[in-house]
């Protein structure tokens, strides 16, 4: 089998991070303030900071999700009745369903904002698009249909300018593409996945908070620490995280984390790129590049596809029993992007490399859509 | 032939079902061009492995490959009943399936 959807999640995952799940699993429990004497989600947190330039760990909130990030943020900001949101037509439903949640429940606007024809996006939309009414940006780093870089350091320095709350979905750039949270003024929330490029186990995720410290607790519970306080005890992370936290799954994400470092993000999103420019540089007729990402820049490795008279469900279909080729078809929980692109509502053939993908490889895919698009 | 179970596939499309129809032996030639009765059958006999789509007048589209135990369904919502009829005809042998989400 060869696998091609990295996008959705890594795989196979490295033998370190089984170690370290296994280790975790075998050995006695080491859970702060709950049992044993070590802190294993400390030492996650803090690897987990080295992709982001911060020095706080505490900063460093984790979850069982990238989604579950994003709904901490848009319901810890407290956002007042009526407020507005700039978001992009490339969001995941991680972002737009809560967005939706929120604003149906408080009379909120939302402002979606679209690529420019040649599939970038331009911060001087969100400019243009600020009222003030405006409480918050909330933006994709990298869209999981197209690949395409949002332009993260403009819009970070717009929403500083701007003194507003910026939430990032990092989930598919987070270990390719760095992003510098070290000096930054206004709240910053950058929410991640750590399943997919950072080679984790699923049920991980996690956020991290740049700028003032401003977030109320969505979720209440049992911290296993100032077991005395009614509430949520109000330091950080113990006040965003309740409940017992999957500690065998950090331990793995903390290893996964590790070797992206070792190997740096840099590496690992050249060798993605490269293999992305390999087939879309040379695509069997009649298939196309959907929204093409401008000058080449495929670092996250994904890549969509279209045929123009086979569904992308049957042409996935066709790679998997046919080639052994997995790959992932359909909307990609991102709808707005389909009626964006115009590929609603059969979505795209998704084609996503990763680590373990191989020029070869990219070889027999070529000739695989060759055959079926001849087909 | 019988038809074991039908399992949902998550296609991430909201207007359509996909299910996986396994069966309790692999798809041959001749079960395909049953299946295919009434309705349009494309073959491909070339490829690594023999792929067959066949649109069906009972509002269904079947895909897959001969040689494996499962093939996939695709139909609209309203047209549940409808296929879970034309299966159990098509596979006289089908019993009705207890544990199909789908159908239920």
């Amino acid at each position: 089998m060869i696998y091609f959807n990295h996008a959705a999640t890594s795989f196979p995952r490295p033998p370190a991070v089984l170690t370290a799940i296994q280790a975790s699993l075998t050995q006695p429990p080491q859970e702060p303030g709950r049992s044993g004497w070590e802190d294993p989600l400390m030492e996650c947190r803090r690897a987990l900071m080295g992709l982001f330039g911060l020095e706080d760990p505490l900063r460093v909130v984790l979850t069982a999700s990238a989604t579950l990030a994003c709904n901490q943020i848009l319901r810890g900001l407290e956002l007042p009745p009526g407020s507005h949101v700039i978001t992009s037509c490339m969001e995941h439903n991680s972002i737009l369903r809560p967005l939706a949640a929120w604003a149906d429940q408080n009379q909120g606007e939302i402002t979606y904002l679209p690529l420019e024809e040649d599939g970038s996006f331009s911060s001087g939309r969100i400019r243009a698009a600020v009222r003030d009414s405006t409480r918050l940006l909330a933006f994709t780093h990298a869209s999981n249909v197209t690949g395409v870089l949002f332009p993260m350091e403009e819009i970070i320095h717009l929403a500083a300018e701007r003194s507003l709350p910026l939430l990032i979905d990092a989930s598919q750039s987070v270990g390719l593409v760095p992003l510098d949270l070290g000096a930054i003024s206004s709240p910053v929330f950058v929410a991640g996945a750590g399943h997919k490029a950072l080679q984790g186990p699923p049920g991980t995720g996690f956020f991290v908070m740049a700028g003032p410290d401003v977030l109320k607790p969505w979720i209440a519970g049992g911290t296993g620490v100032h077991s005395l306080d009614r509430t949520q005890p109000p330091m950080l992370p113990y006040r965003l995280e309740a409940g017992t936290p999957n500690t065998s799954g950090f331990a793995g994400l903390r290893a996964g984390v590790l070797q992206v470092l070792e190997q740096t993000p840099q590496v690992l999103a050249a060798h993605r790129c490269t293999l992305a420019q390999t087939l879309v540089g040379d695509l069997p007729t009649p298939w196309r590049v959907v929204s093409p990402n401008p000058e080449g820049d495929y670092r996250t490795g994904v890549v969509s596809l279209s045929h123009p008279e086979k569904s992308p469900s049957e042409v996935g279909l066709m790679l998997q029993e046919i080639f052994g080729i997995e790959t992932r078809w359909g909307l990609h929980c991102a709808p707005l992007a389909h009626q964006h692109l115009g590929t609603f509502p059969q979505g795209t053939l998704r084609i996503s490399f990763g680590e373990s993908n191989t020029l070869e490889q990219v070889a027999i895919l070529k000739d695989a859509l060759f055959q079926i698009g001849m087909s | 032939m019988k038809v074991l179970s039908l399992i949902p596939l998550d296609d991430c499309l909201g207007s359509t079902h996909s299910v996986r129809c396994h069966l309790d032996a692999a798809m041959t030639e001749e079960a395909m061009r049953r299946l295919a009765e009434g309705g349009r059958l494309e073959y491909f006999p070339h490829f690594p492995r023999p792929f067959f789509r066949v649109d069906h007048p009972a509002h269904f589209i079947a895909q897959g490959v001969l040689g494996n135990d499962h093939f996939r369904l695709t139909y609209l919502k309203q047209y549940k009943d409808a296929v879970r009829e034309a299966l159990q005809t098509i596979f006289s042998e089908s019993e009705p399936c207890q544990d199909c989400r789908t159908c239920s």
